[in-house]
């Protein structure tokens, strides 16, 4: 018997064909959406964007636009307000397409003994995912404070999704997250993290309160007159310290999913609690820091820095004075045991490879004028007390034994110096802010007769 | 009482160090040089009969520095005697002042509480200056 047409069972294969390319639509559709956050090198945000400054300022509107200042801030609470810190953010790429926005929170408080608003750091930063979804992080070390440096962090991160209210907790060591999850609890945690109303993969870790509280100082401390914000995630009271006390100034309770995978989690902010990376502000990046280090190589005279590399002249524009200097250097002197238990003493000297550019103001506060050759007066001064204490710290906390890298310690020592010349008011960076003229550039020196 | 003693009790280093300010009013009699808030130099001090041309105090939030000067250069050479230590010398290049080769010495003596603290102490000697005392107080 001849096979006959079969009309049905054809329009049954073409509506199968017919399904088979929907699905295949689907998922090229779906391949084309993804491709476009793979290739998103081009559109992920990063500093070297061409637009990253506008994207920037888009993240801020819409963290207005839909509010999210009001979910970061306690309703009952008007005693603190937190405010992230929008001049100086970092920005960071996780697996080549997730961006990630830090921005410290910074509070506005009243302390006890100071009847006036402060603004104070914590350590605490609002984090926006793909520029989109703002988080709350809370970095909690090992110990019981958050007060600990970020950079190279070892603890959790308390994680709060702004507009859902789940938060999450991730683990960290060393600066980089880590978790125990198989491949089909990480796709079955992140189907149940899209599903609306859905809070957790284990139910029984879901759910858990977590408790913290942040505490402010009485006053300014007398070590240093600093104000910080302490976080404690068990609320407990930190210790009376540099003289002053604490007070209770917010508290929170956190439905905490601890064991739900989270994707793609950012690594640690990496400076040190300290804010940003100032490329949206005046200051510049300490990852062009560029040198190298010689090891009891030829060694530079104990004595102070000559004033003379200093050429300080009136910039164009505002209030300040500037120079360049070439071929900065900083050095040190190290003993350490042996393995063979005998002392050895290594001479340390870096170099920096580009010019540093130091802004003076060019009065004092007081409105009386500061000479060209105070201002150089001041910033050798600066500079030797930098190494002085990097050499001290040094002393304190050896690197380690493999040695540590080069830019770690030339960025040590340029925040150093960095914060000896902001006593003066003045600035260093990298960048020629105020077009400094060649003539105003020299070489480092030292010298016997100062200035 | 050991050198280190004597200058942690003068009571311009005691207000640096334990204080972390110089009072205007401890200054009134003494010859100074203020070069900042907080950063004086001070000018012909005498202390367990030491004369020092100069001691430069500088507060800051990171640390405090005192650096004491003297032509007395016995306070390098024997530093058992002043401070009870011999610490670790080092020389360094010597520096070339018009044609003339300046040596320079240091000599590190290690940490010495004071007040509480402590402080990283050097020594240095060289025919440009003298003999300094260098006393860093990380805060």
């Amino acid at each position: 018997m001849e096979a006959k047409f079969n009309p049905l069972l054809l329009s049954t294969k073409v509506r199968f064909a017919l399904a088979g390319i929907i699905i295949l639509l689907i998922f090229s559709c779906k391949k084309i959406v993804e491709g476009q956050l793979e290739i998103g090198n081009k559109l992920t945000l990063s500093k070297i964007s061409s637009d990253y400054k506008a994207r920037l300022s888009a993240i801020k509107k819409d963290f207005f636009e839909n509010k999210i200042d009001e979910k970061l801030n306690p309703k009952t609470n008007q005693k603190i307000v937190w405010n992230p810190d929008w001049e100086h953010p970092t920005s960071q790429i996780v697996n080549d397409s997730i961006s990630y926005v830090f921005y410290t929170l910074l509070v506005d408080i009243k302390t006890a003994e100071h009847d006036k608003l402060e603004k104070i750091r914590s350590n605490s930063y609002l984090i926006v995912k793909n520029e989109k979804e703002f988080f709350r992080g809370i970095y909690f070390a090992d110990s019981s404070i958050t007060k600990s440096s970020t950079l190279n962090f070892t603890g959790k991160l308390l994680l709060t999704n702004l507009k859902t209210k789940k938060s999450f907790i991730i683990r960290y060591a060393n600066g980089k997250p880590f978790d125990n999850f198989t491949k089909s609890q990480r796709i079955a945690s992140a189907k149940l993290m899209s599903t609306p109303g859905s809070l957790s993969y284990w139910g029984q870790n879901c759910h858990q309160e977590m408790k913290y509280c942040v505490f402010a100082p009485a006053g300014y401390t007398t070590c240093g007159g600093t104000l910080e914000v302490e976080i404690s995630p068990n609320c407990i009271w930190p210790n009376a310290h540099c003289g002053v006390s604490w007070y209770l100034v917010d508290s929170s309770e956190e439905t905490v999913c601890e064991d739900v995978w989270f994707p793609d989690p950012p690594t640690d902010p990496g400076d040190g609690g300290s804010g940003g990376d100032n490329s949206g502000g005046d200051y510049d990046d300490e990852s062009e820091t560029d040198g190298n280090v010689e090891i009891n190589g030829t060694q530079d005279p104990d004595f102070p820095s000559n004033c003379a590399s200093w050429a300080y002249t009136t910039a164009s524009v505002g209030s300040y004075q500037t120079s360049g200097v070439t071929d900065m250097r900083f050095d040190f002197v190290t003993e350490y045991q042996g393995t063979d238990g005998k002392l050895h003493v290594d001479y340390v000297i870096y170099h920096f490879d580009k010019t540093l550019y130091f802004e003076f103001p060019k009065t004092r506060l007081d409105g009386t004028i500061i000479l060209p050759s105070e201002a150089a007066r001041l910033t050798a001064l600066a500079k030797d007390a930098a190494e002085e204490i990097l050499e001290s710290q040094v002393e304190s906390s050896p690197p380690p034994a493999s040695g540590a890298p080069t830019t770690l310690i030339m960025n040590r020592f340029l925040n150093l110096l960095k914060n000896q010349v902001s006593a003066y008011g003045g600035r260093v960076t990298y960048k020629n802010n105020y077009g400094t003229p060649s003539s105003a550039v020299r070489p480092y020196t030292k010298g016997i007769g100062g200035c | 009482m050991s050198l280190i003693e004597n200058i942690a009790s003068n009571k311009l280093v005691t207000s640096a160090i334990k204080d972390q300010i110089i009072l205007e009013k401890d200054i009134e009699e003494v010859c100074y040089e203020k070069h900042w808030e907080n950063m004086y130099t001070f000018r012909n001090v005498s202390i367990d009969d030491i004369d020092f041309k100069s001691i430069y105090i500088k507060i800051s939030s990171e640390a405090i520095f005192v650096n004491l000067l003297t032509n007395y250069t016995a306070i390098y050479d024997d530093s058992m005697k002043f401070f009870g230590r011999n610490g670790i010398s080092h020389q360094k290049e010597p520096y070339i002042d018009n044609g003339r080769e300046l040596e320079e010495y240091r000599k590190k003596l290690g940490k010495f509480t004071i007040l509480n603290k402590t402080a990283n102490v050097s020594v240095l000697k060289s025919d440009a200056y003298g003999c300094i005392i260098k006393l860093t107080v990380i805060i």
